[in-house]
């Protein structure tokens, strides 16, 4: 990504440096001699913050050396619906498959999976779908993992 | 117990049907990841750690070792046939080995780039099996300043070496010492960073994270845009090289074997580093440097069996002295504490099973893998035809079938699908994942040696630079980073990676 977005990676760093930096004050630093449980992440906050600030620095000093370039770049073409359909589609998983059980909600994903990453027909999905459930089912299980059940009892 | 007593020891624990079975089913998972691109040996154990819980110790860390030195095999026959690295070890692979399919000549490509890989491996294997003992007494005189050191010097190199911006490098690896302060302290009993959530007061684990960074943020980066995998129609033929390929690989296959060995062992090493340094030294003393590039065998023969050598290699120090040198064994030896099995000095005397047993695995995954590799390469071939749609559903539903099996817990998913989005953003980013996942998984180690250095000193700083071995590592670990800011280095590195 160009480096005119390098500021917005900056930005979350430095909130993510501040956090730790805070939350390890609260937990108690201690000293060099008896060092406390927050000295580490301190110590790791204070680091991510110099970077960060660098990392921003530098990102805006070439966003001014070369605005002209910048105006020209457009964010590259990415399918980004399909990709927060999938990220959707796992936490309802997560959400969902204690409810309803691992065989329902995992044929359920898998065939909408499928779909998402372009198998055209339904029952080469569906198919696809079943195979692969069972089949994860009976190995796991072999191996002494077990699934939740959900209200559907399977 | 005497040399050929252990190692005679280890092969009646491979030879266990069992224990053998799941030496088959490593190499053969570690070619097919290495075969298809999208998914690495990391990603791989990752989602297969869960798997092994109900397996004896022994046979989980064969099956898994398996994956890893199984993947570097597989890795060439994409860079050979497709022109696209089925893993990063074998990136060098596709200059020459494309080129040599191009002129008809898949066969030899493949057929040098086994037999190179089967000797490397070997090799290391050998030399593994005899330094691992010295080496681990010496370590057992190691104190927390020198494992401080040693570790901080491991997390330079992994930053050393990225392909994109030391700075961003860094910033990574910070924020891997943050993930692995989460949870509770062990000297203070005091939770961290848990936002009052029973999930996370044992930490984040190893096995969400790895999935999210490897396994769902590779799909995700897929997602966008799967790339079209155009095999080259070749007649794949005679896979044995003839007397002058051989004659020609000689040289570049036992330098490859030592350079892979060596660069192995080094903290922050591993295949792929091992692979271009091969591949250049070749170019270097070639008296035809020119042909390089346009199907020189040299150019298959070194790289490929120096990522061999060097996958054994790697694992010197994860056995010897309890230090993953790479990402790869980092998840490794998450799967050994899982196990609760500590890698390290002690390893031999305390689980002599394992590591006698998990060498001598070795042995026979690479008899295993010569024999997958060069009369199933049809097979191999056949599977790289398999497209993305059909393997994407699959790797997520694999992920999430391991993550949930780890602790049977829902949140551990949202956890995977939390880091494999900001794995996704990161890499939108240029932020290269192997400096977190490695300093999250040395954090913990890293802060206990801190901190027990710190109170053995009453606390002195100065600890750290007076103890001599300790001292080194520190020395070597800043003129490295110093170096990586000299435009010299930046230019090599661009090339390089060009």
């Amino acid at each position: 990504m160009e480096k005119k977005y390098d500021i917005l990676a900056a930005i979350f760093w430095i909130f993510v440096s501040i956090f730790a930096i805070a939350g390890s004050y609260k937990l108690k630093l201690g000293n060099f001699e008896n060092p406390g449980p927050g000295l580490m992440p301190f110590l790791s906050g204070i680091g991510l913050l110099s970077v960060s600030i660098f990392i921003a620095g530098r990102s805006f000093s070439k966003i001014q050396k070369r605005s002209d370039i910048v105006k020209k770049v457009a964010p590259s073409k990415v399918n980004f619906i399909k990709i927060v359909v999938v990220l959707g589609l796992l936490v309802a998983y997560a959400l969902l498959v204690e409810k309803l059980g691992f065989l329902f909600s995992t044929l359920l994903l898998l065939f909408s999976l499928f779909k998402i990453a372009g198998v055209r027909k339904v029952w080469y999905a569906l198919a696809a779908s079943v195979l692969a459930v069972i089949l994860s089912y009976l190995v796991f299980t072999y191996l002494g993992i077990r699934f939740p059940t959900g209200i559907f009892d399977i | 117990m005497d040399w050929f007593a252990s190692i005679l020891f280890g092969f009646q624990i491979t030879f266990q049907p069992a224990n053998a079975l799941y030496c088959f089913i490593g190499v053969f998972i570690g070619t097919l990841i290495g075969v298809l691109p999208g998914i690495g040996p990391g990603g791989t154990i990752a989602i297969l750690l869960p798997v092994t819980f109900g397996i004896s110790p022994v046979q989980a860390i064969i099956l898994l070792a398996g994956i890893y030195y199984g993947a570097m095999y597989g890795g060439s026959t994409t860079s050979i046939l497709v022109n696209i690295p089925g893993e990063a070890a074998s990136i060098v692979t596709c200059l020459d080995g494309y080129q040599m399919a191009r002129n008809g000549r898949a066969g030899p490509a493949l057929g040098i780039s086994a037999l190179g890989s089967f000797i490397g491996g070997t090799f290391s294997i050998i030399i593994l099996m005899f330094l691992v003992y010295p080496l681990a007494n010496v370590a057992l005189k190691f104190g927390p300043p020198e494992y401080f050191s040693l570790m901080c010097l491991g997390l330079t190199i992994i930053i050393y070496l990225v392909k994109g911006s030391v700075v961003k490098a860094v910033a990574m690896a910070f924020f891997g010492l943050i993930l692995s302060t989460v949870g509770i302290d062990l000297v203070s009993g005091i939770p961290r960073f848990t936002f009052g959530s029973p999930v996370l007061l044992d930490g984040i684990g190893i096995v969400p994270l790895a999935m999210g960074f490897f396994g769902i943020s590779e799909v995700l980066t897929n997602i966008e845009g799967p790339t079209e995998r155009i095999i080259f129609k070749t007649k794949v033929g005679n896979l044995l090289p003839n007397r002058e390929d051989w004659k020609r690989s000689t040289g570049p296959i036992i330098r490859g074997s030592l350079i892979g060995f060596l660069l192995g062992v080094l903290p922050g090493g591993g295949g792929v580093i091992a692979s271009f340094v091969s591949y250049s030294t070749e170019k270097r003393l070639s008296k035809h440097p020119e042909k390089f590039g346009k199907g020189a065998i040299e150019g298959v023969a070194g790289p490929e069996t120096a990522n061999n050598a060097g996958a054994g290699g790697a694992f010197v120090p994860l056995f010897a002295l309890g230090i993953p040198p790479n990402v790869v064994l980092a998840i490794l030896w998450g799967a050994f504490m899982i196990h609760g099995v500590a890698p390290g000095p002690t390893l031999i005397r305390d689980h002599p099973e394992i590591f006698w047993g998990t060498i001598a695995s070795m042995y026979l995954g690479n008899v295993m893998l010569l024999v997958l590799n060069l009369p199933l390469i049809g097979v191999w071939v056949k599977i790289l035809k398999v497209p993305y749609r059909i393997l994407m559903p699959l790797i997520l539903i694999f992920c999430i079938i391991g993550v949930y099996s780890l602790n049977n817990n829902i949140w551990e998913i949202i956890i995977m699908v939390i880091f494999g989005t900001m794995g996704y953003i990161l890499r939108k980013f240029d932020y290269e994942e192997a400096p977190l996942i490695l300093a999250f998984i040395l954090g913990s180690m890293l802060e206990t040696a801190f901190r027990q250095s710190l109170v053995i000193s009453k606390g002195h700083l100065s600890i750290f630079l007076v103890r001599p071995l300790s001292c080194v590592f520190l020395m070597i670990a800043a003129l490295l980073f110093i170096s990586s800011g000299f435009s010299h280095y930046r230019r090599v590195k661009a090339k390089v990676i060009q």
